[in-house]
């Protein structure tokens, strides 16, 4: 679900070499003087840009629990669920979903919680590593974020593109786009997927109406990387190198008789950074350049954080090469049944390596540069269908209340921010939509939402869609 | 149409009112009213404690600020710093799409400057009936009659014609000279206006290529190149003209021009969301498509056909896979929603895309409000959705048509038939063992056997637990196992005579997974069936804020009315279940109504062109791109409606064109570039790069590996095996993996006949820029980015290509430069040059040496593979086999280690080939 289909203006001037991807045509550019202080990229299309305001963070984690964390069961305790756990209820609500009509009982959450850090942050007791006073204190805690959709795909698409029905460009695309990228041999926006693509697939990190330049670039844990990045077993590189020389030279002279044709430089010269690429980019996939201690601490190898670890790993890797945006997503958290042993397994392969990414990233200095963002689509029900019945207890969606946190560059280390009601069914304190929170990771990057626009079929497009508010208290 | 007419202007406004009163009633309250009211008036909230909605609010201000409004003085006036964003905290309106413009800036100024007179209500609306009288103002502004805002402020206010140009009746210029072609007539003149000259016509052999590829979306066959060329040297006009005709007789002209059109409706194979459900039988859609525009089927009976082909005539099973088009839009109902509100999704988007589509206006800018910018209001576009608030999806019977192949039938059965075999097998081994488990609970208990059915509703306790005697492995499977014998046993209506269509009816709730028409047996289905939907202006675009009631009806401001209009109500649709799709396409294709007509000859001119004469194909309103060539859009449009709508006609007027012809140099082009640096003149040509499908397309015409059969079930080309065995999540399982066809004549079909998944894309056809299915694409974009080197280097798609190449050319020449000769008659239609002879031929002798004594390892091709999952029920990891049948009896493509070095050397000689800027570009 990419959408490259853009506008048709061109942009004349010459385009000269590039870095991840050449000779994009930046639409917007020529559209510019319609309001002077309306955003312009310049130089290439992956150059770094210049922040709108001052930055608090320049690059960002951002770690995707598809399927919905329950907020009950991990940041935000509800003792108040827990003393009508099992009462009956019946809903006939015309607004409300199959799902979650019908008989119904209140669950409480099967987890004891935690008071962590000085800050004393409630966790869920399953959080061994996120709880330890040096990580918890980092953490931001937002209880407040409501989404609109309450079916997984929509709501992915949401809390990625800001619109809830895809085909716009993802969180990620736009933060290339208005900051490009400091490493020209990398690809600027990187999205690990746990085992399988989420729902919706590609279209959660699609560059949408941007140039193809800005889409998110999946690097897989198993085959080749980038796709397609090396040739096949019986080509080597010196054959591969023979071979482009030749290219290059037809193409050069094929320039000479083309001398009108701007693209035709920028091409030629993807080949070369292509030829690069392939050297760096396994580069930095390889683990086996960290020391044992950092591989364990992550949980690299480890049983149940294996997989999860590596991708936190590779991350950090990535930031500290210049990679802008990090996008991981770890899947399997739609409890609607069993939720006491799912979402433990859930919260123990990924506690462990997010814990110990946020401690490197502090250790390497880097925690103050990289906004950290650990988000699900929505949040969960206090209730459950009884389908189940009382051996099966899990949640249903919910799209009113939610909890997210954020740490590093600019956030408001060891703090909860909103709250939700008794039971957890709605978030009543510090409430925003959204589009909120895409304007508040914005900002903490230097960039400004109703600035950060691009001219699509015929209107000025953003993130935010309609324009949105910085959420102050997040904010350090 | 009239209202639009302009009048002229005679008396001045209202002699009653002052003219600071007419100013603020006509020019500053409106902008306050639309630009300030959503958070300083209307509804509960008031942001900052300032109310806007009266003078007395002005001079009062809000929480912070008190000298919002001195009346008289604009300088002291705070209001004149938000409005100009000048300064940073106070940004009015903050949202810069709905910022002020000069103009406006200076109507509130002027307001401030008269003492910010406040006429009571009474006096503003004698005020604006009074300014309603005159259609044009003193400033030459129009007013357009519609059905009517929101408010008055709406209703009434005004609009520079240069907006409206969409809007207005087709007009009828002449040509500016009958010296030349007559396109060229109105672009000569441009041209010479601005001081140049057109460039010259491009070379015959450049030009027959970039014929070929704009026509059939394929390179020239070299031999029929080398015949044409011939014929115009003896007579360019009349051969070139010839030739147009021979590949508009083409059944690839079909194909190619197709492919445009799924672009504009989004085309796909299955629904998007959750479950990417197969819209099995879809391909009927597309291959009506192709058939339609290969017979040049009048362009006014095919929107027609489309929009309500099954009302014109109901006996036409041909009318049920036309109104496909209904159906092309990503949707899905799931119980993860309300059904009212899967329901509105569905027509939200068909209301949003028949406008885009057909008229050039996204209609969902109106969704919510009032348009901002065009005379459309809300209340058409309710009108417009009650137009299809009948319409319901369906999966409806339609014979076969003669027309339609069925050839691939019998294998894709097999392959559906092995998968459903195999999936129920492995459930029936897990039900058995859980059935097992369950027998053994009840007869320790005593109690009776009950089966998962029967014991449904017990409650716990009373029953064994639910995933009695499985592994938490196999719980995890059984799920899976579930799904897939689901998804094959759906997958066997593709050899059914089934159209994705639609049909008319109340609104029943359904799953999407099965759309089929009521039961006529069943009482309940048969009473939602029969009730008539009402409609409503659903406030803020939610369905549960239903607002004025509403009636189907079409587009006010164009004033075409209807059929079934009357005096009161011009624009009325009826309100019967049937007669609505009908009635409303038929005013899409009245002749008079040029958004249809503007829309189609500007896409058409686009796709010749890279860009249309109005830049934005898809939104012809205000803030679209305005046409760089009026006149000429509305000479083609005439023309197209006097030729009967006929497509064929308009690509060859457009095509014996200079403008089309002209070479991509100019003589002049530093200054032109300057001057005109978008090239908007059209003095010169602008080279282009091949759409996806165009370089799949031509790589396998080069290779001789194209099957150019016309049509059928969609086809599975090779996609990289890395991405089509990638697990992908769907609502309770993964998708099954995606295999390709057996042989290489099955896989090796045009590009538009590849098996289109919303969920999963075909990294080539990705890389090389193909729109997303969900949104309809009016232009595609084409930079350049490096992924695109790795994939025509590397993949082993294209590699195969190369190998293919190798061995055509090693049979049709046997010696080394005969065979590069040859492969530049195949791929350039040309002769090496010197240099480039001498290069290959030494760059082939080195390979030749480099493969010797190296024997590639052939590609092993999966049988199963194994997945796995995280559980939801576990939060662990589960694995299970999947089948891959397809390869237990597999004909690869040709592979390296089947070819001699000579040959593995000619190979890399093709993809050096392949991924030159010649090949690529098309000039």
């Amino acid at each position: 679900m990419k959408s490259i289909c853009s506008r048709p203006e061109s942009n004349p001037i010459s385009r000269r070499n590039f870095l991840y991807g050449t000779g994009a045509s930046l639409g917007s550019v020529a559209f510019s003087s319609l309001y002077a202080e309306e955003f312009a990229r310049v130089g290439e299309p992956m150059s770094p840009q210049k922040s709108m305001i001052p930055a608090r963070a320049k690059n960002v984690i951002m770690l995707f629990m598809e399927g919905a964390p329950s907020h009950i069961d991990t940041f935000d305790p509800k003792p108040e669920l827990s003393k009508r756990h099992l009462q009956d209820f019946h809903r006939k609500d015309e607004q409300a979903s199959g799902m979650t009509n019908g008989d119904r009982f209140f669950v409480g959450s099967p987890y004891e919680f935690i008071r962590a850090g000085k800050s004393g942050i409630p966790m869920c007791e399953h959080f061994k590593h996120l709880s330890a006073p040096d990580v918890a204190d980092e953490l931001c805690v937002y209880r407040g974020c409501q989404a609109e959709s309450v079916n997984h795909p929509t709501a992915l698409y949401h809390m990625n593109t800001g619109n809830r029905f895809g085909g716009d460009p993802s969180i990620g695309s736009w933060v290339t786009y208005g900051l490009g990228s400091e490493n020209q041999n990398l690809p600027g926006y990187v999205v690990m997927t746990e085992l399988a693509q989420p729902q919706g697939g590609s279209g959660n990190w699609s560059n949408g109406f941007l140039p193809a330049n800005y889409q998110g670039t999946t690097l897989r844990s198993g085959g080749s990387p980038i796709l397609d990045l090396q040739p096949p077993e019986w080509k080597s590189r010196e054959h591969q190198r023979a071979n482009l020389d030749v290219l290059n030279k037809l193409n050069q002279a094929h320039l000479q008789n083309h001398p009108e044709h701007s693209d035709l430089a920028a091409r030629i010269e993807n080949y070369e950074l292509a030829y690069r690429m392939q050297m760096t980019v396994p580069d930095i996939l390889d683990l086996s350049k960290e020391s044992q201690a950092t591989k364990d601490a992550y949980g690299v190898d480890g049983k149940d954080t294996d997989v999860f670890a590596r991708k936190c790993l590779l991350a950090r890797r990535l930031v500290e090469q210049g990679t802008r945006f990090v996008q991981i997503f770890s899947g399997g958290w739609d409890s609607h049944d069993f939720l006491e042993r799912a979402h433990k397994k859930r919260i123990q392969s990924v506690d462990q390596p997010i814990a110990a990414l946020i401690r490197d990233l502090k250790q390497r200095g880097m925690l103050d540069d990289t906004l950290i963002v650990f988000t699900g689509e929505f949040g969960r029900t206090p209730d459950n269908t009884k389908r189940g019945g009382e051996t099966a207890l899990g949640r249903d969606h919910n799209n009113k209340a939610m909890s997210m946190f954020f740490a590093g560059g600019g956030v408001k280390g060891g703090h909860v921010i909103g709250e939700t009601d008794d039971i957890g069914s709605e978030a009543v304190d510090v409430v925003h939509p959204i589009r909120d929170v895409h304007v508040t990771m914005l900002h903490l990057l230097g960039l400004e939402d109703k600035k950060l626009k691009y001219f699509h079929g015929g209107r000025f497009k953003q993130l935010s869609q309609f324009g949105g508010q910085v959420i102050p208290e997040i904010l350090a | 149409m009239k209202q639009l007419l302009p009048y002229l202007f005679t008396a001045a406004v209202a002699h009653a009112a002052t003219d600071a009163e007419v100013q603020a009633t006509l020019h500053a309250l409106p902008i306050i009213s639309e630009k300030c009211l959503s958070c300083h008036g209307k509804e509960d909230k008031i942001k900052g404690e300032l109310n806007l909605m009266t003078r007395e609010g002005f001079l009062k201000g809000g929480e912070t600020i008190d000298d919002l409004l001195v009346p008289g003085d604009p300088e002291k006036s705070f209001l004149m710093t938000t409005i100009k964003w000048e300064d940073e905290d106070y940004e009015m309106p903050p949202k810069s799409n709905d910022r002020l413009n000069q103009e406006q800036i200076a109507h509130i100024e002027t307001w401030i400057k008269n003492g910010a007179v406040w006429p009571d209500d009474e006096t503003q609306k004698r005020i604006r009936e009074e300014d309603a009288t005159q259609l044009v103002n003193a400033e030459g502004k129009w007013l357009v009659k519609t059905s009517g805002g929101m408010d008055d402020t709406w209703t009434y206010r005004r609009y520079s014609p240069e907006n409206l140009w969409a809007f207005q009746p087709l007009t009828h210029p002449k040509v500016k000279t009958t010296e030349v072609h007559p396109v060229d007539s109105f672009i000569q003149e441009k041209i010479k206006k601005a001081g140049f000259a057109h460039a010259p016509r491009a070379d015959d052999r450049t030009l027959l290529r970039r014929l070929s590829y704009t026509l059939t979306g394929l390179p020239p066959e070299p031999a029929q190149l080398s015949t044409w060329l011939t014929r115009l040297e003896s007579d360019f006009q009349g051969e070139f003209s010839k030739i147009i005709d021979e590949l508009l007789a083409s059944p690839h002209y079909g194909e190619r021009w197709a492919q445009h059109w799924l672009d504009v409706v989004r085309y796909a194979d299955t629904a998007g969301f959750s479950n990417d459900f197969e819209l099995s039988n879809a391909w009927r859609y597309r291959d009506y498509v192709i058939r339609s525009l290969n017979k040049d089927k009048p362009y006014n009976q095919f929107v027609m056909e489309q929009l309500a082909g099954d009302e014109m005539d109901p006996q036409n099973h041909e009318m049920k896979i036309a109104t496909g088009f209904l159906r092309m839009g990503p949707w899905e109902h799931t119980a993860m929603l309300a059904g009212e509100v899967s329901r509105q999704q569905y027509l939200d988007d068909v209301v949003d895309n028949v406008g885009q589509v057909f008229l050039s206006q996204p209609m969902s800018c109106c969704k919510c409000h009032d348009h901002k910018f065009d005379p459309i209001p809300t209340r058409d576009y309710y009108r417009m959705y009650a137009t299809f608030s009948a319409t319901q999806p369906a999966e409806l019977h339609a014979d076969f048509l003669p027309d339609e192949d069925r050839s691939d039938f019998k294998k894709n059965q097999e392959h559906v038939e092995a998968l459903h075999a195999y999936a129920q097998a492995k459930l029936d081994k897990l039900n058995w063992k859980r059935e097992g488990a369950a027998k053994e609970w009840y007869a320790q208990r005593g109690l009776a056997y009950k089966n998962i059915w029967e014991r449904g509703k017990d409650p716990d306790g009373t029953k064994p637990p639910r995933h009695a005697g499985l592994t938490i492995q196999e719980e995890g499977q059984l799920k899976v196992r579930e799904q897939d014998v689901w998804i094959w046993n759906r997958r066997r209506e593709r050899f059914k005579p089934l159209a994705q269509s639609v049909y008319n009816g109340g609104y029943r709730t359904r799953p999407s997974k099965y759309l089929r028409p009521p039961n006529p047996k069943d009482e309940g289905q048969m009473k939602a069936h029969n009730t008539l939907p009402e409609d409503f202006i659903l406030g803020g675009g939610s369905v549960y804020s239903k607002k004025d009631a509403v009636t189907p009806g079409v587009l006010s401001a164009l004033g075409i009315p209807t059929d079934h209009g009357s005096e009161t109500d011009p624009y009325a649709l009826p309100k019967s279940f049937e007669g609505r799709r009908l009635g409303f396409a038929k005013w899409v294709t009245h002749p008079e109504n040029g958004l249809t007509t503007r829309s189609i000859v500007n896409r058409v001119w686009a796709y010749h062109f890279g860009r249309g004469i109005a830049g934005n194909p898809n939104n012809f309103g205000e803030t679209g791109k305005k046409p760089t060539h009026p006149e000429l859009l509305d000479y083609l449009a005439n023309r197209f409606i006097n030729e009967g709508w006929s497509l064929k006609n308009l690509h060859k007027l457009i095509l014996t064109s200079h403008v089309w012809q002209q070479d991509i140099k100019h003589p002049n082009m530093e200054k032109l570039q300057t001057a005109d640096p978008n090239n908007e003149l059209l003095a010169y040509s602008k080279p282009r790069r091949l759409t996806a499908e165009e370089l799949r397309d031509s790589l396998l015409t080069l290779t001789g590996e194209l099957n150019p059969k016309i049509g059928g079930l969609p086809a599975r080309p090779e996609i990289n095996r890395e991405v089509a065995l990638g697990p992908r999540m769907i609502q309770f399982s993964l998708a099954p993996a995606y295999q390709p066809n057996k042989t290489p004549e099955e896989r090796n079909r045009r590009s538009i006949y590849a098996y289109r998944i919303r969920g999963l894309v075909d990294p080539l056809m990705e890389v090389f820029n193909k729109p997303n299915a969900d949104d309809s694409c009016e232009h595609r974009d084409a930079p350049n980015v490096t992924p695109q080197v790795f994939t025509l280097l590397n993949s082993e798609a294209i590699t195969n290509r190369s190998l293919a190449m190798a061995k055509r050319l090693s049979e049709e020449a046997s010696e080394a430069n005969e065979q590069i000769k040859r492969a530049y008659h195949l791929a350039f239609t040309r002769q090496p040059t010197s240099l480039e002879l001498e290069t290959l031929s030494a760059h082939y002798q080195q390979m030749v040496s480099y493969h010797q004594g190296k024997i590639p390892n052939p590609v092993e091709f999966p049988t199963s593979i194994t997945r796995s999952l995280v559980e939801e029920f576990s939060g662990e990891p589960f694995q299970y086999e999947e089948l891959l049948d397809i390869y237990q009896n597999y004909t690869p493509d040709l592979q390296a280690n089947q070819l001699s070095p000579e040959q593995r050397a000619l190979a890399d000689i093709c993809l050096i080939l392949f991924n030159t800027n010649e090949l690529i570009y098309v000039y």
